[in-house]
């Protein structure tokens, strides 16, 4: 039984006078590991806000596990079990990577599994139980990766977003990464990931989305395959000529 | 200069610079959490002498100095919650929120200054000490009430700097200061944080009205002149580290007790406004700062 988990309608979103989000509908699965995908400057990334509650709706819904989040504040809607990996995010710099871990635990939700979900966290990042007396400001870009990746699971999710985790990250770090992500999603929790990088989106996502000038261009549901020249068209717009030498240059 | 001279304005720096360094890690910690200078940080420390004398002091409820200390340091953390929600809260999301908060505070402070003297007075009073009697210290007599003063400011910097270090709420005001978004992801409340820190910051002030006005006055605007201290403390001592405020605390005492042997009481307080000056100009976040 397939339940919804989280449910998107109609939502418009934007930063001061601008709008970034125009009536984007999405419906996710309990059981789903979710991929997002896109031109940047195109909403992604505001979605996720929306989502865990940093940006409040101007109109539309968002409902999580049926109930209607939009507006909440970002630290309730933690409790609730979203727990969203911001894209580049520069954590505490003045804090110790062991204070920081600590920290990981804070929500109320993360209590009871914590002692289990750090020992999961440094098996999965073992470079980060090395580095604990270090100050965050002092990681390199991959460990500040790491780093929020094993904040996201301390905080227990119940939903897990990961916004561009491997980001200017060097191949293999990339690879490390991408790794750890399909090992925690091999564990069971629900997933969206946002990345670049459409291929190691199709192999870790049974449900694809595609964001586009603010809204769902293109859904590829659990069942459904996706044909990589769809995407190029879409990607590199109507031009067929554009879009064709895209799809002989890359495959 | 003499032996008992130099323990003399040895003791007296000390003294100035417990004071101060109880003044300048409330106010630092306010800067360094929440990004505000907070103006009416002289007028907690005058009402937390007030509410001490109201409760402690025979000529009012007379319930004596320890109940007194306590009420007034309950008292200034109720205060200290009530002034974050109606004076700070609403400005968060405002772009010049530093610019803004200097004037709301710098109103607040006016209005607590003279709600004071409409409500005790212009006349000044007096705290009881909390510990009658002299003591001896490298030589020299001192009261009973200034050597609690040298201990327990340390100490009670100390208890502060432990919490923020080791406790979970401490490291949690630490990290919204550094990254509030990452912070709010974690789970973590930032109003509620916030309105943790400024009561802190207000109980530290109302011990600091306590001590003070337990050996020289009680009066409404007793807080101006610390406070002004308290800002070339913070600022000397470097904005963004409480222990380099501590620091800075003790070295602008110790300065300032030699100054007023030297110089005189005139000139000291623009001797250390020159010392803070020149300090900037060759480091510019402070003694021990970093921005």
């Amino acid at each position: 039984m397939n339940d919804t988990l989280l449910e998107i309608k109609g939502l418009d979103v934007g930063y001061g006078p601008t709008q970034v989000l125009r009536g984007v509908n999405l419906k996710i699965g309990d059981a789903s590991r979710v991929g997002l995908f896109g031109p940047n400057g195109h909403g992604k990334t505001t979605l996720l806000r929306t989502i865990s509650g940093l940006l409040r709706p101007w109109a539309g819904e968002v409902r999580f596990a049926g109930q209607a989040i939009g507006g909440l504040s970002p630290n309730r809607i933690v409790e609730m079990g979203i727990v969203h990996v911001p894209q580049g995010n520069t954590l505490f710099p003045r804090m110790t990577v062991g204070e920081t871990l600590l920290l990981g635990a804070y929500a109320k939700r993360a209590q009871a599994p914590r002692k289990q979900n750090l020992d999961r966290v440094l098996t999965l990042f073992p470079r980060l139980a090395e580095r604990r007396p270090q100050l965050c400001g002092t990681l390199s870009g991959g460990e500040r990766q790491m780093l929020s990746i094993a904040l996201g699971v301390l905080t227990a999710p119940r939903l897990l977003i990961l916004d561009e985790p491997t980001l200017g990250l060097a191949p293999r770090i990339k690879d490390e990464l991408c790794d750890a992500i399909r090992h925690l999603s091999g564990d069971g929790t629900p997933l969206i990931v946002i990345e670049q990088d459409v291929e190691f989106l199709t192999g870790l996502a049974d449900t694809l989305f595609m964001i586009e000038h603010g809204r769902v261009a293109l859904e590829v549901l659990p069942g459904q395959s996706l044909q990589h020249a769809d995407v190029m068209d879409l990607y590199f717009g109507q031009s067929k000529g554009e879009g064709a030498d895209a799809v002989s240059r890359s495959s | 200069m003499n032996g008992s001279e130099i323990s003399s304005v040895l003791v007296s720096g000390l003294l100035l610079g417990s004071i101060y360094a109880l003044m300048g890690s409330g106010l630092s910690l306010v800067w360094t959490t929440l990004g505000i200078f907070n103006f009416a940080h002289g007028a907690f420390m005058m009402l937390g002498a007030y509410v001490a004398w109201t409760i402690g002091s025979g000529e009012a409820w007379g319930l004596g100095p320890t109940l007194g200390a306590t009420a007034a340091a309950a008292a200034l953390a109720g205060l200290g919650c009530l002034f974050e929600v109606l004076v700070l809260r609403p400005f968060y999301r405002r772009k010049n929120l530093a610019m803004l908060t200097v004037i709301t505070t710098l109103s607040g402070m006016i209005f607590l200054e003279n709600s004071a003297l409409i409500a005790w007075g212009p006349r000044i009073k007096q705290l009881s000490p909390l510990i009658p009697g002299t003591v001896h210290l490298l030589g020299v007599a001192i009261a009973a009430q200034e050597m609690l003063i040298l201990i327990v400011s340390p100490v009670l910097i100390l208890l502060v700097w432990l919490w923020l270090s080791y406790s979970q709420t401490g490291r949690a005001i630490r990290a919204v200061a550094q990254n509030q978004d990452s912070a709010q992801l974690l789970g973590m409340n930032v109003s509620a944080l916030y309105m943790t820190a400024f009561a802190l910051s207000a109980v530290l002030a109302s011990i600091a009205g306590i001590l003070l006005g337990s050996i020289r006055f009680v009066s409404p605007t007793m807080g101006d002149e610390p406070l002004t201290k308290a800002l070339v403390v913070a600022i000397f001592g470097g904005l963004g580290s409480v222990l380099g405020t501590v620091g800075g605390a003790y070295a602008i005492g110790l300065l300032e007790a030699v100054s007023n042997y030297f110089v005189g009481l005139y000139w000291t307080p623009a001797l250390l406004f020159v010392v803070m000056i020149a300090t900037l100009m060759v480091r510019p976040s402070g003694l021990f700062g970093r921005s």
